[in-house]
């Protein structure tokens, strides 16, 4: 009964500790990045569910009424590899992480329309965060690409 | 000339000379080297210009500010991050003496938390920082929400500004 | 808020204390102390009188939310600017500042250079009252790397010495140094024009 006891105990400080472990310690080599496309628009007021949970943030600082969830991509990639999105409007968005540090990761990001590089920026994006670009019109509204990262 | 940089030009030395970051006998070389020698006489004059036009620029930009109203207005929100809160400088101080107290459990629940559970951060940080942007475009506006910090990148390729005008 | 500021001297130490204890006159004395101050490091860093307002006060509302937090291991001051810089380098992110920022820069790099040759100068006094020379002086300052201007900010206007400087941006000495060498570096090719023209 002794001896069990002294195992769970050594069994849960080891786990214990290894929860502890800073993640920057654990080397994090590959990510999940997750681009959701959402239309922006202001003819009606549908909220897709799954966007409920941003739309009361974005109300506050756009005056859309209506956002609708185009199309969702997930893409696992390890550092320095690079992936692409299809984006409507023939735009594209090559994503490529840099480092993983701590609670973020470094990401270039190169948004393309047709064969023309729109931008090229790099973000430190937090874990299970989310960077929201927007700004193209499309159809009777605005494009928002919610661009998000776990690890 | 007993040392070299009294007949040679020096850019690190003459940095640190104007910085006062010489000692005795280097600042005394450095200035008879200055005085004979034109082409860093007129890098010493230009910079310690420029440092002084800045500092009239900041006196400048300065006086244009109506402190007064400006103090007004971080106390008016101080005091409503004061009242809305209940007091919050007052609550971390006080948060001194329950630590001690609760620490265990809270390592523990951390841990459990953390670990298991999505973790948002107990004080909101911008989702994301955006270290660079470069790009061809007639716009760009970088901004976050008030409550989340919820990073946008809003930008628009037209020439038009019509989507722009969607932001508020 | 209505207790008038004493004229009496109170040191950062004891400004600290009342702050923990959620005083708000002390709040206040905290405020006028620091506010030039904090304005100058941020406008030096964003040369924009408007947002440097707003880092102003954001500064102060943070530090009145956090002072629980101060632990002492830098002073009142130290740590007052330490959020300033961080402040000012991180507020290009908000809204379209930074592209037009970027752009005026650029575009005048290039139209005009950030100091053109002048055969004779007048009073530094006579010339900043001149739109033209502040726009030269923003120009030479936003040619600089971010970093590189925020150390020569606080070592030209606040007068900090490198280990201040070391201590309020968390970089090595060393890099305080070479910071500094390369921003006086790059002033100097700016400013090449009016050395050649010889002042």
């Amino acid at each position: 009964m002794r001896f069990r006891f002294r195992c769970l105990l050594v069994f849960t400080v080891l786990a214990l500790s290894w929860c502890s472990t800073p993640e920057s310690l654990l080397a994090v080599e590959s990510c999940r990045i997750s681009v959701d496309t959402i239309l922006a628009a202001r003819n009606d007021a549908v909220v897709d569910p799954q966007l409920k949970k941003y739309v009361g943030e974005l109300q506050s600082m756009f005056n859309y009424t209506s956002y609708r969830l185009l199309s969702s991509e997930s893409l696992n990639l390890n550092v320095g590899q690079s992936g692409m999105v299809s984006l409507p409007g023939d735009r594209r968005l090559k994503i490529t992480p840099r480092k993983i540090h701590g609670s973020r990761a470094d990401i270039a990001l190169q948004m393309m329309k047709q064969k023309r590089t729109v931008f090229e920026t790099q973000v430190q994006l937090l874990n299970r965060g989310s960077l929201f670009v927007g700004g193209p019109t499309y159809q009777n509204g605005n494009l928002i690409f919610k661009i998000s990262s776990a690890y | 000339m007993t040392h070299s940089y009294s007949n040679t030009c020096d850019e690190i030395l003459i940095v640190r000379y104007l910085d006062g970051d010489l000692e005795a006998g280097e600042k005394e070389r450095m200035e008879t080297h200055i005085e004979a020698c034109r082409q860093c006489r007129r890098q010493v004059v230009a910079l310690r210009a420029f440092s002084q036009d800045l500092r009239l620029r900041v006196h400048h930009a300065t006086d244009s500010v109506d402190f007064v109203a400006l103090e007004k207005q971080v106390l008016n929100k101080a005091l409503r991050q004061y009242r809305s809160r209940g007091g919050f400088p007052r609550f971390i101080a006080s948060l001194k003496y329950i630590l001690p107290a609760t620490v265990t459990a809270g390592v523990l629940l951390f841990f459990v938390y953390s670990n298991f559970v999505a973790r948002p951060a107990p004080v909101p940080v911008p989702s994301a920082i955006i270290n660079s942007f470069t790009g061809s475009m007639s716009s760009v506006m970088i901004f976050e929400t008030p409550e989340t910090r919820q990073t946008i990148l809003w930008y628009n390729e037209d020439t038009d500004v019509k989507s722009e005008q969607n932001a508020v | 808020m209505s207790k008038t500021i004493q004229n009496r001297i109170v040191h950062d130490e004891e400004l600290i204390l009342r702050l923990q204890r959620g005083d708000e006159w002390a709040f206040q004395l905290m405020v006028r102390r620091f506010r030039k101050k904090i304005f100058s490091i941020a406008f030096g860093i964003t040369l924009d009188t408007e947002e440097s307002q707003d880092i102003m006060q954001e500064v102060f509302l943070q530090v009145y939310r956090t002072i629980g937090d101060f632990r002492g291991d830098a002073s009142l001051a130290t740590w007052l600017h330490r959020i300033t810089v961080n402040r000012s380098l991180n507020w290009k992110r908000r809204w379209a500042r930074r592209f037009r920022w970027l752009h005026v820069s650029t575009d005048n790099t290039d139209e005009h250079p950030a100091a053109e040759p002048e055969s004779e100068l007048p009073s530094p006094e006579i010339r900043m009252a001149n739109a033209q020379t502040r726009h030269q002086i923003d120009n030479a300052m936003r040619m600089l790397p971010d970093q590189a201007r925020t150390v020569f900010v606080l070592r030209e206007l606040e007068g900090l010495s490198y280990e201040e400087i070391a201590d309020v941006t968390g970089i090595k000495l060393g890099t305080v140094r070479s910071r500094l060498f390369h921003a006086r570096k790059r002033l100097k090719e700016i400013l090449q024009p009016l050395v050649e023209e010889g002042i």
